[in-house]
């Protein structure tokens, strides 16, 4: 049997437990409110990092990814600011359901593209890389605090979807 | 589920109706990024489209390892769906025409 350390944890089917501190509650709650300031914004995708979360579908095709944009822009929006609420309705909860959990992955894998994308993060960066600016440095370090966080979530996501396909 | 449409019906053709004719295959390719974690990337894959582990692990390596793979395949609006599906869980996909 593993030893199982890790803040979150599935009990059984829709049922998983979260256990964080206080303090990182608040820094999953400040990055919830910032990423909704820029989704909110007159024009979000105007910032490379925001323009991330919404990539072209047909990047040689104006026309296409014009029309693309208009089928699901907005529901992609709206899905993403549904899954902040989520987040922040069920931030002090020690209990969740699936759809909580889900909007957790899906809130927490938002907040890193844009971080990511602002830092530069490449696949072989280290702290190393930001040292040099202070507030390069501590966002770097966020970003790898919710990359543990979610690397959690996906385990505890990927027993259930083990589960599901043990009883379908 | 069926949608209910309140489009005018044509009946002009009736063989036209009972003979779709097939789109043009159109392909949905994932590409490489460096945030997306490749535990998440190959979950996505099993639970966007039911892809056993193995496959979806497949995908995720091809990803990774080769810059992309195409990930599913079909119509344009089956593509345009499953780029949506996984835009959706921050995948960069794009789509295009199988040629």
């Amino acid at each position: 049997m593993r030893l199982r350390r890790g803040p979150v944890r599935r009990l059984e089917a829709g049922r998983f437990v979260v256990r964080l501190s206080a303090r990182e509650r608040d820094a999953v709650r400040t990055f919830i409110d910032q990423l909704r300031v820029l989704l909110t914004s007159e024009n979000p995708s105007s910032d490379p990092a925001v323009a991330r979360l919404f990539p072209p579908a047909q990047p040689d095709d104006v026309l296409g990814n014009l029309e693309y944009e208009q089928h699901h822009g907005n529901e992609l929006l709206l899905a993403k600011l549904e899954a902040l609420d989520t987040v922040e309705r069920t931030l002090e909860r020690e209990e969740l359901n699936g759809d909580d959990m889900l909007a957790w992955l899906g809130s927490l894998n938002s907040i890193r593209l844009v971080v990511g994308t602002r830092l530069g993060v490449t696949e072989e960066s280290t702290e190393a890389d930001f040292a040099g600016d202070e507030q390069s440095s501590e966002m770097f370090s966020l970003y790898g605090y919710l990359t543990w966080l979610e690397g959690w979530i996906i385990e505890a996501l990927d027993e259930e979807l083990s589960s599901e396909d043990t009883t379908h | 589920m069926t949608r209910v449409s309140t489009a005018p019906v044509e009946i002009g053709r009736p063989e036209a109706v009972l003979h779709n004719v097939p789109d043009v295959p159109w392909i949905v390719i994932v590409w490489n990024d460096p945030i997306n974690l490749m535990s998440y990337v190959t979950w996505v894959f099993q639970k966007l489209f039911g892809y056993p582990r193995a496959k979806a692990e497949k995908l995720m390596w091809d990803v990774h390892s080769k810059g992309k793979a195409v990930v599913s395949n079909g119509s344009k609006d089956e593509a345009e769906r499953d780029v949506a599906r996984l835009h959706a869980y921050g995948l960069w996909a794009t789509m295009q025409k199988d040629r």
